[in-house]
C-alpha cells in the first residue's frame, strides 16, 4: 500500500516546481529592475536573496530523506516571514509584496493537495490583482512586471496541484487494485480452509457411512420377506446416498484449485446446487429447475461454475428470507439461446433497488447488512465466469424479483 | 484346501467387521489388520488379496510402496480404500501398484468384484440367526 512518507514526498516534489518558478521569476525580475534601474538596492538584494532561497528550496524539496525536505520548508518559510515585512515596510510596498509575491507563494505551497482553492483563488487574483495595482497608481512598466510574476507564480501553483491531484487519482487506483487483490487472496484462503474441513467431514461422515450402508445390505438380504420391508430398505438406502451425495458435492465445491474447463452436464449441475443450497434456504422455499429439451451440455470449469450458481442461489435464499406470502420460489433453468447456454437463476423476492444496480459488481458494495457477507461473492462471481468465456449479468426476472443471468459457450 | 483369503487393513474395526461379514458369505476369510501392520501380517500370512485403507496412523501409500518393494508380498494384488475421491491420490496409488481404487461409502458390489478377484463366485444366503 503506499504509504504517508510517498504521499508526502509527492506534495514536495509538485512544492518544489512552485518555488523553482518562484526563483525563476525573481530573477527575471532582478534582470528586468537592473536593466531599468528602476528598483532601489535593498529592493534589489532581496530579490536575488529570493533568486538563491527559492532556488535552493527547489532542490531540497526533491531530497528523499523527509527531514532535508521539512527544513528547506521551514527555512523558506521563516525567510520570508521575516524579510518580507521588512521589505514591505522599507519600501512602502505592502500590498504588491503581499499580492504579486507572498498570495501565490503561499496559496501554492500550503493549499497544493486542494486543486479547487488553488484554482478558484488563482483565477480570482489574476484577473482582480492588477485593478487593484492600477488603483494603488503602478505604472506601466511596473504593472507588465508585477503581473508576469504574479502569473508566472499562480500558474506554478496551479500546475503543481494539478500534478499532485493526478497523481492522488493514480495512487488511489492502485489501492483499489490491491485491495481488489487482497479481497480475492481472503476469498481463496478462506477456500483452502473450507476445503481442508470439507476433506476431514467428508473422511469421517464417509467411513461410518461405508459400514452402515454394508450392514444394511446384509440385513436387507436377511429381513426383505414383505412389501413394507422392502420399502422401508429402499427408502433408508436412498436416505444413505443422499447423505454420499451431499458430502461429495460439498467437496466438489471446496476444492481450492480450479480443474480446468470441461464439459458440463447441465441438468446435473443445476440439481447440485439446488441440493447444497436447500441445505441453507428455508424449508418454505419452493426450487423449480427446467433445462430445455435438448440442452445436455455447456463447457465451462465445472467447480467455478457451482461455486458462482450457489453464491447466485444463496443471495436469492438471503432476499427471501423471512418471506410468507407469496410463497418464496427460486428457479434455476437453463436454455440455448443464440449459440450460448444461458443459465438463469430467478427468484421473487423485493429485487435489486436501482440505485444499487450500477454497484452490484464492484469489489466489496452490498446490500446486505453488516456482518452479513462481504459483497465480494457478485464481483468474484463475474470474474470466475468471465475467466473461461462466460458473462454474468442482471436481467429483468419473470418471477418479479432478481434474476441473474450466466451465458456460457455451448460444447461444440 | 484353505478358502480365498483377504488381508483389510483399516483403523475403522465397524467397517472391516462389515466387510468381513459381507466376505464371508463368499466363503472368503477375513485376516484383520486395524493397527498398520499389512506389511507384516501379509508377509505371514499370505492372502490372496489386501484391501488397504489410505487415512489411518501410516498413509496407506507408504504401506502400499512397502508390500511393493517386499519380494514376499509385491504379487499380491492391492486395492485402496478413500473417504474421499481425488484424483490426485487415485493417480498416486495407480502409479505405486495398486490394482483398484474404491471411494467410500463404497459400492454393495464391492465385495463380489473383491470375490470375482480371488477366484470365489459364489454368493452364499446370508446368514439366519
Amino acid at each position: 500500500m503506499p504509504t504517508t512518507v510517498e504521499r508526502s514526498r509527492a506534495l514536495d516534489a509538485r512544492r518544489s516546481l512552485i518555488f523553482a518558478c518562484a526563483s525563476v521569476a525573481a530573477l527575471a525580475s532582478s534582470v528586468v529592475q537592473l536593466a531599468t534601474q528602476h528598483k532601489q538596492a535593498s529592493e534589489q538584494w532581496w530579490e536575488l536573496s529570493s533568486v538563491v532561497v527559492c532556488g535552493v528550496t527547489a532542490v531540497l524539496l526533491r531530497s528523499p530523506k523527509a527531514g532535508t525536505r521539512q527544513g528547506a520548508l521551514i527555512a523558506a518559510t521563516l525567510f520570508y516571514v521575516v524579510t518580507m515585512p521588512l521589505v514591505a515596510l522599507t519600501l512602502q510596498r505592502v500590498t504588491d509584496v503581499v499580492l504579486v509575491f507572498a498570495l501565490p507563494l503561499g496559496l501554492g505551497v500550503v493549499f497544493i493537495d486542494r486543486l479547487p482553492v488553488v484554482v478558484t483563488v488563482s483565477i480570482a487574483a489574476v484577473l482582480i490583482n492588477p485593478l487593484v495595482l492600477l488603483k494603488l497608481g503602478w505604472s506601466a512598466e511596473d504593472m507588465i512586471h508585477g503581473v508576469a510574476v504574479m502569473v508566472a507564480l499562480y500558474g506554478a501553483a496551479v500546475l503543481g496541484s494539478l500534478e499532485f491531484a493526478r497523481y492522488r487519482k493514480r495512487d488511489d487506483e492502485h489501492v483499489l487494485q490491491l485491495q481488489h487483490a487482497a479481497g480475492h487472496q481472503v476469498e481463496n484462503e478462506r477456500l483452502v480452509v473450507l476445503g481442508r474441513l470439507a476433506a476431514d467431514v467428508a473422511h469421517e461422515i464417509n467411513n461410518p457411512l461405508a459400514f452402515v450402508t454394508s450392514n444394511l445390505a446384509f440385513l436387507e438380504k436377511q429381513n426383505a420377506q414383505t412389501e413394507e420391508n422392502r420399502e422401508v430398505w429402499s427408502e433408508t438406502r436412498e436416505g444413505l446416498e443422499r447423505i454420499g451425495a451431499i458430502v461429495t458435492d460439498l467437496r466438489g465445491l471446496a476444492r481450492a484449485a480450479p480443474a480446468g474447463v470441461t464439459v458440463v452436464r447441465v441438468e446435473e449441475l443445476l440439481r447440485r446446487t439446488v441440493r447444497v443450497a436447500s441445505m441453507r434456504a428455508a424449508s418454505t422455499v419452493a426450487f423449480e429447475v427446467r433445462v430445455e429439451a435438448d440442452l445436455e451440455v455447456c463447457r465451462g470449469d465445472e467447480q467455478r461454475l457451482s461455486q458462482v450458481l450457489l453464491n447466485l442461489v444463496i443471495n436469492a435464499c438471503d432476499a427471501l428470507e423471512g418471506r410468507k406470502e407469496p410463497a418464496p420460489r427460486i428457479k434455476l433453468s437453463a436454455q440455448n439461446e443464440g449459440g450460448r447456454v444461458t443459465l438463469k437463476v430467478d427468484d421473487n423476492g423485493p429485487g435489486i433497488a436501482p440505485e444499487a444496480r450500477s454497484q452490484l459488481f464492484t469489489a466489496f458494495f452490498t446490500t446486505k447488512p453488516v456482518g452479513q457477507g462481504t459483497g465480494l461473492g457478485l464481483s468474484l462471481s463475474r470474474e470466475y465466469v468471465e475467466a473461461f468465456g462466460g458473462t454474468l449479468t442482471l436481467a429483468a426476472s419473470s418471477l418479479g424479483g432478481a434474476c441473474f443471468v450466466v451465458t456460457l459457450p455451448q460444447d461444440a | 484346501m484353505r478358502n480365498p483369503t483377504i488381508l483389510v487393513s483399516d483403523d475403522e474395526p465397524l467397517l472391516v467387521n462389515a466387510l468381513k461379514r459381507e466376505a464371508r458369505r463368499f466363503g472368503i476369510d477375513v485376516i484383520i489388520d486395524t493397527k498398520s501392520n499389512v506389511v507384516e501380517l501379509a508377509q505371514a500370512q499370505r492372502p490372496d488379496l489386501i484391501v488397504l485403507d489410505i487415512h489411518q496412523s501410516l498413509d496407506g501409500r507408504d504401506l502400499l510402496a512397502a508390500l511393493k518393494k517386499n519380494p514376499e508380498t509385491r504379487d499380491v494384488p492391492v486395492i485402496m480404500l478413500s473417504a474421499n475421491e481425488d484424483q490426485f491420490i487415485r493417480h498416486c496409488c495407480f502409479e505405486l501398484g495398486a490394482c483398484d481404487y474404491e471411494v467410500k461409502p463404497f459400492d454393495p458390489s464391492f465385495v463380489r468384484k473383491v470375490a470375482r478377484m480371488v477366484g470365489h463366485h459364489d454368493e452364499g444366503p446370508a446368514p439366519v440367526h
